[in-house]
This record gives C-alpha cells, structure tokens and sequence, in this order.
C-alpha cells in the first residue's frame, strides 16, 4: 500500500508524480515566502524562514472542516463521523533560494479525527492534538530562533517533525512546488495500511478514484496556504484540479486550460457585475498559465485561445451591468425620493391641519379623530413597538432575498430546495415559515389586540350624537 | 415570558423561510436537474453525499470533502452544492 517515495530531483515523470496542478499566480512567479499565512478555511500556524545556507524551510498546520454535511455538527455526531482533520506541511526548496528554479519539496500529512481510537487490530496513532502540539512546538522553534546554531537550525526542527510525521500519522502526500506554480503531486502513501485499504474500497463501490481523490485534498490544502483566493468564492475548491500526469507534460496542461476558461464562460452568463469582473481575473489567471507553460515546452504548442479578445469581450459585458445598474439605481433613488416626498407631505398635513383640531374644544366636532388619537396615546407603548418592528422586518425580508448575504446553516439550508425544483419543497418552507410566524403574532397578540380593536371602533363604530 | 422573548426569533425565522420558499419557485429547472443526478436520495444532502463529476474537467457545481468514518475506520467521499452552484440556480430562474 504504502508508495515509494518519489525523487524530488528527477525528471517530472508520471510515474513519479501522477498528479500535477497549479496554484494560480497572476505574476507568473509564486511567492513562496508567502506560503502558510493564510485565514482559510482557518488560520494556519506555519514558519517559513531562510537559512544561513539560503535554503528555505516551512512547516505550516491547518485544522479543516472538510464534513459537507448540511449540518455536521448534528449529523456527524450522530452517525460517528468527523470532517475535522488536521493537515501538517513539511517542506524546503530543493535550491538554495537565490536559485531561480528552485523548486519547494515535501509532504503534506493528513491526521483524521481518531476519537475514540481506531477499531482493534490497526496501529496505534496519536490523536489530532498530539500531532497539532508537535507541528506548533517545531513551528515555535523555528520561528523563535533569529540566529541558528548548528543543533537548533530550522533544518534540524523541519527534519526532526518530518521524522516523527512519517512515523505517527497515517496518510503523507509528497509533493513538488515550482516558482511558476505548477505542482505535482505523488500518489498517497498510507502508514496504516487498513485505514487506506478500506477508503480505496469504500470509495471504488461509489466509482471514485480514491488515492486521487485524497491527493486533490492536498493539492486544496496548498492552494489554500500558497493562494489568496481573490477571484472566485474560496469555498469552490473545483475551480482548478489536479491533472493526471502525461508523459508529454503537455495534456494535462490543455486540460487545466480548458477548464480555466470552460470556467469563465460559465461566469460570463451570470451576468451580474462582480462575477463578471472577478471573470476577468481568471482570464488573467488563464494568460499567466499559458505564459509560464510556454517556456518548458520546446516547441510543443498548447491550446490557443484569443484571451485578448474574450477580455475586452468580458470587460464589455461589466460596462454594460454597471449601466443597468446604474439605470436600476435611479429608477429606486426616484422611487425613494417620491416615497419620503408622498411621507413628509401626509406628516405635513396632519402637522399643520389636523394636530390643531385633537383637543377637547374640538372633540365633538371630530369626534372619529380624537378617537383614533385616544387609541394611539392610550397604547403609546406597543404602537411604538410595532412601528419598530415593521421596519426591521422589511429589512430582514431584503437581507433574506440576497443569497450572497446568507451564511453558514442558512447557506446550506438554501441548498435543499435547489435539488427539486418541487412545488412540495417550497410549500412546505412556506408552511413551516407561516406557522412560525403565526406563533410570534398569537404570543404578542393579546398585547396588540387592544390598539387594533380600539382602532377599529374608532374608525367604524357609529358616532353617538 | 420565555414565549415573549421566543416569539421574536420564530417570527424572523418564519419569514425567512419564506423568503427561501418563495426563492425555490424561481429555481432553474435544468439546473435543479443536474443537481438532483448528483444524489440518489434526500438523505445523500442532509449527509452530504453529494457526487461530483468523475472526469478530468473540474466540477464547479459540487465542493468536495471528505469524513473519517469511526465505526469503519475508513475516511469517505463527502460534496455539497458549491455556493456558486447555489448562486447559478437562483439567479437564473426566469
């Protein structure tokens, strides 16, 4: 089960890297020193230093929540499952790095939540805090030291935590990162073997390629560490791949290619402003990949596309949103103007020709007025309350209607009714929805009930002479 | 008191979710389609067993997990809709 261990020095060969990627770079050239500062999915610990040599070290560990349960927390927990893993990345450049080509080599460890321990009969491994404390004592040192003797340099921690990593936990990714940002990746390489044997079989009855699958894990776990996700949602991980390998080095290249831009035709039709300008970063991205892929090539030629002319074709169709925009924004201004106008006019009104009228002299003379401000001063309180309510529920109906702005539970809540385009399902939100709602008013209703019917016979019960 | 101070979240939740209601009226249909390939049964979302794609053109549709199972002692393949995807079903409705 366990795979050899590549040679980071050889050749970029299927056989030792069958996977390989890119972390996008709109500059052409990764910044590896940037390498683990990143808040996504969470904030990682890493130390990332240069050595006196000029060879550069990283150690970075992530904890990630990868359960797409709608919600894990409760079903997870009750079918025995966990998506927390804790991710661990040992590395340095194969280069002293003054050396342009120098490449970022290492491995990627995955630790499943093993609470409580694994069933009888596989080794056992320490838990995820075990690990996390050995990763964050390695990263401690290595950042803690300005100057490094020859038993406390960032080489021997990096050593030191690899070694243990190797031996304590069950899944390692190698992997090599180049400046250009193309990353290949070998096959995972399983520690305990029954936990490899039974995923690779679990997930073979569902037709997917598990050690790919798991080396995609890795490859998500380094674009997250080495890319700030600038022009797609960050949660979409499928944006980009991996690629298997071929042995011209070249297909897999057209691959990501196409689905760069099978991507930004996708985008293109959403047709709203932002999408689309963020479409213009991926075509961007989409340049750069062209552009680093060519020079390795030697005249083997990739895929062409005309980046220039769906550019300024994109760059057209953003113009275009923001004039609809625009327009829309006017229309609402006017309409919002006219609406405070219409507001201030009736307050006007009641100001300067009725408010004169609503005292004693005059309550006979209109007597269904000085009813309905009886009502209203009589219960002052809850007609505030409800005047402050109306409001905040409108609000909350125009925050609810933009999807961007729902988050966590209500994002996946949201994702149930997109599976059907069922009648049943929304019927049954809406139902559910009125009941709740129903509850609210018949609670508060015995405090409203009184300003209601006192306005009611205000206004419809017949005057006594 | 304690139905005082409840009645104020279930009247806010209660108009959500018929906002999010009223939304899946303007679901795209195609798109309701393709995602309802991915999963065998109402179950498969709630545990998040929805599939991707399986070929070598990125599936943007579907972001993709994975779960240690304890009681197998096995780790397994988890997806959801991608809000993108969820973004693309709305939006589009017309």
């Amino acid at each position: 089960m366990e795979s050899e261990e590549p040679d980071n020095n050889a050749a970029e060969t299927p056989v030792d890297w069958p996977y390989s990627g890119w972390i996008p770079t709109a500059v052409g050239r990764l910044s590896f020193r940037h390498i683990g500062d990143t808040d996504f999915p969470e904030r990682a610990e890493y130390a990332n230093r240069v050595d006196a040599g000029d060879f550069r070290y990283i150690v970075v560990r992530q904890y990630r929540a990868l359960s797409d349960a709608l919600f894990p927390s409760l079903t997870d927990t009750i079918s025995n499952r966990s998506g927390r893993f804790v991710f661990v990345l040992t590395a340095r450049s194969d280069q002293k790095t003054s050396n342009n080509d120098a490449r970022i080599v290492g491995s990627v460890f995955i630790v499943p939540d093993f609470k409580p321990a694994p069933v009888a009969g596989s080794p056992g491994m320490p838990g995820q805090g075990e690990i996390a404390s050995k990763a964050d004592e390695a990263i401690k040192a290595i950042n803690s030291n300005r100057s490094y003797g020859p038993d406390r340099s960032p080489e021997g921690e990096c050593a030191s935590i690899d070694n243990y990593l190797v031996h304590h936990t069950p899944i390692r990714i190698a992997f090599a990162l180049s400046r250009d940002g193309v990353v290949r990746i070998a096959k995972p390489a399983f520690t305990d073997v029954e936990l490899g044997g039974k995923s690779i079989e679990q997930a073979k009855a569902r037709g997917v390629d598990y050690e790919r699958y798991l080396a995609e894990q890795a490859y998500f776990f380094l674009r997250d560490v080495a890319h700030a996700h600038q022009h797609h949602e960050p949660q979409t991980d499928t944006l980009l791949g991996l690629q298997e390998t071929d042995p011209a080095d070249i297909e897999w290249r057209n691959r990501l290619l196409f689905a760069l831009h099978h991507h930004v035709i996708g985008q293109r039709r959403q047709g709203d402003p932002e999408t689309l300008t963020r479409t213009l970063g991926v075509i961007a991205y989409a340049r750069a990949f062209e552009a680093c892929s060519g020079k390795g090539l030697q005249g083997k030629k990739l895929v062409q596309f005309e980046n220039d002319s769906l550019a300024q074709s994109v760059a057209a169709s953003v113009r275009a949103c923001e004039i609809r925009a625009l327009e829309t924004e006017r229309r609402r201004a006017h309409g919002r103007a006219m609406a405070i106008w219409a507001s201030v006019a009736v307050i006007s009104i009641l100001a300067i020709f009725v408010q004169p009228r609503l005292n004693l002299h005059e309550a006979e003379a209109f007597p269904r007025m000085y009813a309905i401000s009886t009502v209203f001063a009589e219960y002052i309180v809850v007609a505030i309350g409800i005047a402050i309510m109306l409001p905040l529920a409108v609000a909350w109906r125009n925050w609810a209607r933009q999807v961007d702005n729902r988050v966590g539970s209500m994002r996946n809540t949201l994702r149930a009714p997109l599976y059907f385009n069922s009648l049943k399902v929304s019927l049954a939100y809406i139902a559910l929805g009125l009941v709740l709602i129903g509850y609210g008013i018949s609670v508060y209703f015995p405090v409203i009930r009184p300003l209601v019917s006192g306005l009611l016979m205000a206004l419809f019960a017949p005057q006594i002479e | 008191m304690l139905h005082y101070i409840a009645a104020i979240p279930a009247f806010f939740l209660g108009l959500l979710l018929i906002v999010i209601g009223l939304s899946g009226f303007r679901v795209d249909r195609t798109e309701a389609g393709k995602n309802r390939a991915r999963i065998d049964s109402w179950t498969d979302i709630l545990m998040g067993r929805v599939r991707p794609k399986d070929d070598w053109m990125p599936d943007s549709r579907v972001q993709c997990g994975m779960v240690y199972n304890r009681k197998e002692h096995r780790l397994e393949v988890s997806g959801r809709l991608s809000v993108e995807s969820l973004k693309r079903g709305i939006r589009r409705a017309g």
